[in-house]
């Protein structure tokens, strides 16, 4: 599904992303673990088309195209999904009009018929349910005046809807008691299937007791210095990023 | 000046509803002239294309426009005039016991009452020139239910021509309604409405004006509003300037006795060459006596934007509030905001705020949307749209905002309606 061959990125000619190499395939979750700056953010951003990053050298192919030649919106509506590390407020629009048009802009590019406000609504009724979010959430203006956990959760809302091909979450771990992360765990269960792949972008392990990844990769200094399976996040947690970086450095010389 | 001699030396409006207060009108236009820079309100608004403009009364006997071409509220009480004349054919609706909407120039008592001919050369030029305007009387305790849309269109003309409604509101003890008062019309016609508003609000009276200015990129306007609160009187001001042309507002208003309160909210949604001023001194004369001032611009293209906030409070005032804020969107390099606070403070025991902003549209918020599947154009209109609909967030007949926005995407901002 997802294939980065040697990516390199700066932003104002600092490198961020030097030669960095990855492949999804459909079915699988991936976790991508690292200490503060090591790129983590930056690839997240980077794979959703965020502007501002200066593509320097290597590929990106996602089902047979070239996703960094694509708008942000285009990867979108070709099954996309980015969950935002801070989630942007946007007063004044609401988060039912935005579901609406995001889902309808997806379905457009697809050929689908819109759904109208009735088939939407009962789609959303059952998605809010299961993420324990309020019906009185649809009115209010996108992620504005939300709690940390209330705007990751309708990150999540969203991906449910959505039902994207290839789900990025930044850090859609952080800022979450411990009961906000078991809902968001379940939403992105919900969503493991055999045609989809997702890619969880987390500084902690803890993420990881619930939703089980079947490979993680520890990013540092822009690179992938370490693969493995799920175990490997528990080295992680064990050893700190410092002792796995350093065995790694070992490695590479 | 060569617009004020031509302004006192013609003689083309027949007879004045008020001979006293068109005299002193002309006498004070002769003698101190129309205003303009280097007067200090003044400053970042050139009135030379006002000046400069050819003289002329409105062309009688304008084809009125059909009916449904003009803007309409719907349930609303309804006066318009076609090119500053009556168009009674128009008119929707009569007012209940209690309310009387009458031709001013019927009957002109306590006209200048609020804003005299010789508060400024543009106030002595709608003493003289008046002749059509409207009146709203509201007896004690009645509550108008229904809205009244006070419209005034600008048909098609070949001449440049001007007019000078006249309209005053005076509420009784206890008595609230809500009034639009709409200038709009053809986008091509060179007319100019110098207007004069005085209110007045008895104790206890509450009062939702909604100002409107539509005109095209040839329209002119200048509005003088004069608003008298007394003890516990409510005024609630909207300022919605969607027009293209060249538009000044001067608003005094008084809060003159214990309790009275204002609170405006403004949006410019500024196109083209659209020059809006809008000077507002709120004077407290009143202890606890409170003010808010809330404006918001949207400005692209060549769109110039004045905000003057003046608040002055009175050496007795004690334990007023007056706050304002100011926040400008800036589309273009080419457009431009200045917002001015003048704040003259006599009274020691005050709490007064201030604080502007500028700003361009967020590009995270942009990216937020295009990340799901909004294109780069429909998130910006989207962004701009959510920012200049909050400006007016307890504006009391909200289809008005359909007039600026249209009805499209109705579902999109219930946000900031519920």
């Amino acid at each position: 599904m997802l294939q980065i061959d040697n990516l390199q990125v700066s932003v104002d000619d600092r490198p961020l992303l030097k030669g960095l190499s990855l492949k999804v395939n459909a079915g699988e979750v991936h976790a991508i673990m690292g200490p503060n700056g090591s790129g983590k953010s930056t690839l997240a951003a980077v794979l959703a088309g965020r502007e501002g990053y200066v593509h320097t050298g290597g590929t990106v192919r996602y089902r047979d195209q070239d996703l960094l030649a694509m708008a942000p919106e285009e990867r979108a509506r070709e099954g996309i999904f980015l969950g935002f590390q801070y989630p942007v407020e946007i007063p004044g629009v609401n988060n039912v009009y935005l579901l609406k048009a995001s889902l309808n802009a997806q379905r457009r590019h697809r050929g689908e018929p819109e759904l109208d406000a009735f088939e939407f609504l009962r789609l959303v009724r059952g998605q809010m349910e299961m993420m324990g979010i309020p019906e009185e959430f649809l009115r209010r203006s996108v992620n504005e005046g939300f709690s940390g956990g209330e705007k990751k959760r309708n990150e999540i809302l969203q991906m449910l809807i959505l039902q994207p091909r290839l789900a990025i979450l930044d850090e859609i771990d952080s800022g979450l008691d411990i009961d906000a992360l078991k809902v968001v765990s379940k939403g992105i269960q919900a969503m493991r299937s055999p045609d989809r792949a997702m890619i969880l972008v987390t500084h902690y392990q803890r993420l990881l007791d619930y939703v089980s990844p079947d490979y993680v990769h520890v990013l540092a200094g822009g690179r992938i210095i370490r693969s493995g399976g799920k175990e490997l996040a528990h080295e992680l947690e064990a050893e700190g990023y410092e002792g796995v970086l350093a065995g790694a450095a070992g490695v590479a010389k | 000046m060569a617009a004020v001699r031509a302004y006192l030396d013609r003689d083309a409006f027949g007879v004045a509803p008020d001979p006293a207060l068109a005299e002193r009108g002309a006498v004070h236009l002769a003698a101190a002239g129309l205003p303009g820079a280097p007067a200090e309100s003044w400053r970042h608004t050139d009135p030379a294309p006002l000046l400069t403009r050819a003289v002329a009364p409105a062309p009688p006997g304008a084809a009125a426009p059909a009916a449904d071409a003009l803007p309409r509220l719907a349930g609303a009480l309804r006066r318009v005039w076609v090119n500053g004349q009556p168009a009674p054919a128009l008119a929707e609706g009569t007012p209940p016991p209690g309310v009387r909407l009458w031709a001013l120039e019927d009957a002109a008592d306590g006209v200048g009452e609020w804003l005299s001919p010789e508060h400024s050369g543009f106030a002595a030029l709608n003493a003289l020139s008046w002749r059509h305007g409207a009146g709203l009387a509201l007896e004690a305790g009645v509550k108008l239910v229904e809205p009244v849309h006070l419209l005034w269109w600008s048909q098609s003309g070949d001449q440049p021509w001007d007019a000078h409604p006249r309209l005053l509101l005076r509420l009784a003890a206890g008595a609230s309604a809500t009034v639009v008062i709409h200038q709009a019309g053809a986008a091509a016609v060179d007319a100019f409405l110098g207007s004069v508003l005085e209110v007045d609000l008895a104790a206890g009276a509450a009062l939702d004006l909604v100002l409107v200015d539509q005109q095209g990129a040839q329209g002119f306007a200048l509005s003088q509003v004069a608003v008298h609160g007394a003890r516990d009187s409510r005024l609630g001001l909207w300022l919605l300037d969607d027009g293209a042309g060249w538009v000044r507002r001067e608003l005094e208003l008084t809060l003159a006795e214990p309790g009275a309160t204002l609170a405006l909210q403004g949006l410019v949604r500024g196109r083209g060459a659209l020059r809006v001023d809008n000077q507002v001194v709120v004077h407290h004369r009143a202890p606890q006596t409170h003010s808010l001032q809330q404006t918001r611009a949207v400005l692209q293209d060549r769109a110039r934007a004045v905000f003057g906030g003046g608040v002055r409070v009175a050496v007795d005032a004690q334990g007023i509030t007056a706050r304002q804020a100011n926040a400008t969107l800036l589309l273009s390099r080419r457009a431009e905001v200045i917002t001015r606070p003048a704040l003259e403070i006599l009274a020691d025991e005050v709490q007064c705020s201030h604080g502007a902003s500028v700003g361009q549209l967020d590009e995270t918020a942009l990216f937020y949307l295009q990340s799901r599947g909004l294109d780069r154009e429909t998130a910006r209109t989207l962004l701009i749209e959510a920012f200049a609909r909050a400006a007016l967030p307890d504006l009391p007949v909200p289809a008005v905002l359909e007039w600026v926005f249209g009805p499209a995407e109705a579902d999109a901002f219930l946000a900031a309606t519920v």
